[in-house]
């Protein structure tokens, strides 16, 4: 058990780590230098992979059409609030009301 | 500052984060019970780790006896996105290096993914309190949603589990949501082709490379004009 208290406390340091040198690290001189920066692309093209990573495998583990479907309504659902109202609290919650009532 | 950036609108900002956190959460702590974790110790091992890949990878890798050398050495790596995360935040930010290391410590893909859409839709450097609110709420939720799972999960997923699928879909809705706010024109093009290269590593069952590859269409130069 201690062994495994040190791999987590060791796991846990490096993600830390990981998550902190480059916000510690890297400041850019003002907005002008972000906007014409790789960094600011960077942010939305990881987002995009994000959302793939997450969406894709529902579909890949769905067992059936009807399940499919549900993906596929709470999804849209999701989609057309954000039309409506740019608020993704909102899409998140309408995504899961929609998938709830079509889901098998 | 203006109060639509302080501390409680940092917390809001995290609420649709532990709508899609805690079933997320619930699972991991009701699994964590192979470990033999008591309900202190699960939500111990979340506060410590705070990465539910990295968790996920932990449990699995145990289950098939793989020695915790190589589990490490595996959750380290799969934490180095995280560094991507940091460098497309840092400008963005206008925090002081306790309110950076603070934010730090809850800078997951899904806290990552709510900062980056609350500066696109401000166009304005975030500061510490809404940064602080959004990642220790989210940090919070995940602590609560492993303990509730080490006591109760088991018994939810088999009473209720309509409602324990849907929330489970509340982190793939979460998402289309931050990539609708986040996308514009100009990187429209970069944005499809990051999402194309994710979907091939999945399809090549490299899901752990799924988002640096992604990455890789930012480093195509913007097109010059005039």
């Amino acid at each position: 058990m201690t062994a495994l208290w040190i791999t987590i406390t060791i796991i846990g340091a490096a993600t830390y780590a990981t998550r902190v040198v480059p916000l510690l690290w890297l400041r850019p001189n003002g907005q002008e230098r972000l906007r014409s920066s790789w960094l600011n692309r960077l942010g939305p093209c990881l987002l995009a992979a994000m959302a793939i990573a997450v969406i894709l495998p529902t579909f890949t583990r769905s067992e059936g059409a009807l399940e499919i479907l549900a993906t596929t309504v709470g999804l849209v659902a999701a989609g057309a609030s954000m039309w409506v109202r740019r608020d993704p609290g909102l899409a998140t919650l309408v995504g899961m009301i929609a998938f709830y009532v079509v889901s098998p | 500052m203006t109060a639509d950036l302080d501390l409680r609108a940092g917390m809001r900002a995290a609420m649709p984060i532990a709508a899609a956190y805690l079933p997320v959460a619930f699972a991991l702590g009701a699994a964590s019970s192979q470990l033999g974790f008591s309900i202190f110790e699960s939500a111990l091992w979340s506060a410590i780790m705070f990465s539910g890949a990295n968790q996920a990878l932990l449990l699995s890798g145990l289950a098939s006896e793989v020695p915790l050398v190589l589990l490490a050495l595996l959750a380290i790596a799969a934490s180095l996105r995280h560094a991507l995360y940091g460098a497309a935040l840092a400008g963005r930010l206008d925090a002081s290096s306790a309110g950076r290391a603070t934010f730090a410590y809850g800078l997951t893909d899904e806290v990552f993914a709510t900062t980056l859409t609350a500066y696109e839709a401000r166009d304005r450097a975030l500061p510490s309190k809404w940064l602080v609110g959004l990642a220790i709420s989210a940090l919070g939720v995940w602590i609560i949603g492993t303990a509730l799972g080490s006591a109760v999960g088991d018994v939810l997923q088999a009473r209720a589990p309509g409602v324990s699928a849907a929330l489970d879909f509340a982190l793939p809705a979460l998402f289309v949501g931050l990539v609708w706010s986040t996308a514009r024109q100009s990187l429209l093009g970069r944005m499809l082709l990051s999402g194309a290269l994710s979907a091939l590593m999945i399809f090549l069952g490299r899901p752990e490379l799924a988002i640096p590859a992604g990455a890789l269409p930012a480093l195509i130069p913007d097109r010059k004009t005039g």
